[in-house]
């Protein structure tokens, strides 16, 4: 026999010997990204669906009832406020975060409240009583400054999110997002038709919501349902006069709307 | 072993030329420069699927043959709806501390989400974008080599900012009189400027310092009585900051007309002509902006020099063009 079946043999394995080295020294670490999971890694690079989940209870949902004062919310449909102006949306959202039940806080749960969305997933929690849900419109100071980029894909603060909602100039989260058009005539019998946008931020804008209530939850997922009025964000606010706020640049019209968040919502 | 061999986690001399005399360019740890990084950047930074009618790319008001400005007053983002301020050369941008003619922004990879969602922008969303590119084997590629994800807001975000960093300009005369000695380099008139910039009569050289041209501080100029634009103060909320804006670099500033945050001067006359004015005299107002008393040949002297800060080299680098 000669040497050169043997070389034949050898070369290309001796090759594919160097890829290996070379694809796993390059590969970024993979495994599960999500910081919920019980198998989170801060040290992975690459989700690769791995997640596992702890169960320790019932998976919480909470079910926005989106509303216009006595009528059910819809994008474009013109309802009266509170001195019988029209008024309609057609953008309403904000961030929802360290939801509470009872004696359990979802830390790292944060909701972006669409009133195109109904149902939004929490987390879980044991089954029993639960006395008092809590919550704040907004996203704390510790993770409002943050890059949103580099949150996990799918995480409601990333800004891979359709709804993302951030300020570029001074960075933070938009934590409540209220635009649309309003009858600015003095009778009010004219059309719903001057704009008014009011966008809440700002780490001082930052809102505690408490609704009273004994709450069970069981089984495998539970729903508890929140009446979200729309209308009363925009109590005593003057739409003629103030009709636009990014927070920093009309204080006055944010704080005013700041004041009435938490009669908005409701346990339903 | 395996680590060593790999490209990502090798300390390699930036894929950049920077001038010896330039500072240190620091880069954040999670976007460390390399080229795949780059060119992933490159292909975004004129890519106008970022914007909401697919009109604009960040080149429509940042053209490289203007030193990454527009030649407008204001920035004309999608729907033909004006901004409010003029659109800053991104000459050296690597070596800026804060972003925006108010600093309210304290990383490139942050600044650059904010023009694709901005309505007088780019007026749209990264999700937006990221459906669009969906079924693009190119990017999905680019942003794998370069980032090791799929495409996100992260390899967007890194991606420009990587590019924008290799904006570096120090090849003007002015460089290779000041630092490489050539002394032909600069003409007699540019001379006399060159002095009167750096000298203590002037006193521009006090907030435009060599070799960047600036100190990145928040400086009033006393352009206005009342300023429409409050400028840093729009950030700190403090009345001392009222009308202060970031000193910015005036390299290449021959080929960024108009001038000022807000567009209002025509030319470098306009504006030499302002500081040799002193000044409206705000509050605020920097103690280095004072009639200075120059002779109409000093004037023309100061735009002289100021003419010497372009870097033919760097409006021309094909690494730089659309790709
Ligand atoms: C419609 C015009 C327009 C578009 C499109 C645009 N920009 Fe800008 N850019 C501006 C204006 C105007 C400013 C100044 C903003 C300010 O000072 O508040 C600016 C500021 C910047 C700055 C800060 C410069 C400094 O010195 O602080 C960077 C960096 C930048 N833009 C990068 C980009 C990138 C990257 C894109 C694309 C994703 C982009 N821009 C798209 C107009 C535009
Ligand atoms: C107190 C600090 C300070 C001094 C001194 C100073 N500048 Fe400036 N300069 C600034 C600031 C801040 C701006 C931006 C102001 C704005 O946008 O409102 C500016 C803007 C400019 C611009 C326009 C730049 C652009 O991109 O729009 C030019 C040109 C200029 N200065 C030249 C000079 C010259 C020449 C001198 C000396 C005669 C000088 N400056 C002295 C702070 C200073």
């Amino acid at each position: 026999m000669t040497m050169t079946p043997m070389r034949d043999r050898l070369f290309p394995s001796a090759l594919f010997a160097l890829f290996i080295v070379l694809a796993t020294g390059c590969e970024r670490k993979e495994g599960c990204m999500d910081p919920l999971a019980i198998n989170y890694d801060a040290e992975v690079e690459t989700d690769n669906g791995s997640c596992v989940y702890e169960v320790p209870g019932t998976y919480l949902n909470l079910r926005f009832n989106h509303r216009l004062g006595g009528v059910d919310f819809g994008y474009g449909a013109v309802a009266t406020n509170w001195e019988g102006r029209k008024v309609k949306f057609t953008l309403a959202q904000f961030y929802m975060s360290k939801i509470k039940l009872g004696t359990t806080t979802f830390e790292d749960s944060y909701l972006l409240v669409s009133a195109r969305k109904d149902l939004l997933g929490v987390g879980h929690i044991g089954a029993g009583d639960h006395a008092g849900l809590s919550f704040n419109v907004g996203v704390d100071s510790a993770v409002n400054h943050l890059d949103p980029a580099t949150w996990p894909f799918d995480h409601t603060l990333s800004s891979n999110n359709i709804d993302h909602a951030h300020w570029s100039w001074n960075p933070g989260y938009i934590f409540m997002k209220l635009e649309g058009r309003v009858d600015t005539t003095a009778a009010m019998d004219g059309d719903a038709d001057a704009a008014f946008s009011i966008h809440i931020g700002l780490d001082e804008l930052l809102t505690n919501v408490a609704l009273a209530g004994n709450m069970n939850v069981s089984g495998d997922t539970a729903i508890i349902g929140i009446n979200v009025d729309w209308l009363r964000f925009l109590d005593n606010v003057d739409l003629r006069l103030e009709r636009s706020t990014d927070s920093f640049n009309n204080p006055g019209l944010a704080v005013a709307v700041k004041g009435n968040i938490a009669s908005a919502f409701s346990l339903e | 072993m395996g680590l060593a061999a790999c490209e990502r986690d090798v300390e390699h001399p930036l894929p950049v030329d920077v001038p010896e005399w330039f500072p240190e360019m620091v880069v954040p740890a999670d976007n460390a420069l390399t080229a795949d990084r780059i060119a992933l950047g490159r292909r975004l930074f004129y890519d106008p699927l970022l914007s909401r009618d697919t009109s604009i790319s960040c080149s429509s008001c940042h053209a490289q043959a203007m030193a990454f400005t527009d030649g407008r007053q204001v920035g004309l983002g999608v729907g033909d709806r004006a901004g409010k301020r003029n659109a800053p050369s991104l000459t050296n941008i690597a070596f800026v501390p804060a972003f925006n003619a108010d600093g309210g922004i304290g990383t490139l990879e942050l600044q650059a989400q904010g023009p694709i969602f901005l309505h007088e922008e780019m007026d749209f969303t990264i999700a937006g974008f990221l459906e669009r590119i969906a079924g693009d084997d190119t990017y999905t590629a680019m942003f794998g080599a370069a980032y090791g994800r799929r495409p996100d807001a992260f390899g967007i975000s890194r991606g420009l900012a990587a590019f924008e960093r290799t904006f570096v300009s120090g090849g003007s005369r002015f460089d290779q009189y000041e630092y490489q000695s050539v002394s032909t380099a600069l003409s007699a008139a540019e001379l006399r400027g060159r002095d009167l910039f750096l000298g203590n009569v002037a006193q521009c050289a006090q907030c435009h310092t060599p070799p960047l041209f600036t100190t990145f501080a928040y400086e009033n100029i006393g352009l206005y009585a009342v300023y429409a634009d409050s400028g840093r103060a729009r950030i700190t909320g403090l009345a001392q900051d009222n009308g202060r804006f970031k000193v910015p670099t005036l390299r290449n500033i021959a080929l960024t007309a108009p001038y000022m945050h807000d567009g209002s001067m025509a030319t470098l006359r306009d504006a030499v002509a302002h500081f040799n004015n002193g000044g409206v005299g705000h509050a605020n107002q920097s103690a280095h902006v004072r009639p200075l008393g120059l002779a109409p040949q000093q004037v023309d002297d100061l735009v002289a020099f100021l003419q010497s800060l372009t870097d033919e080299g760097f409006v021309n680098d094909p690494e730089l063009s659309e790709p």
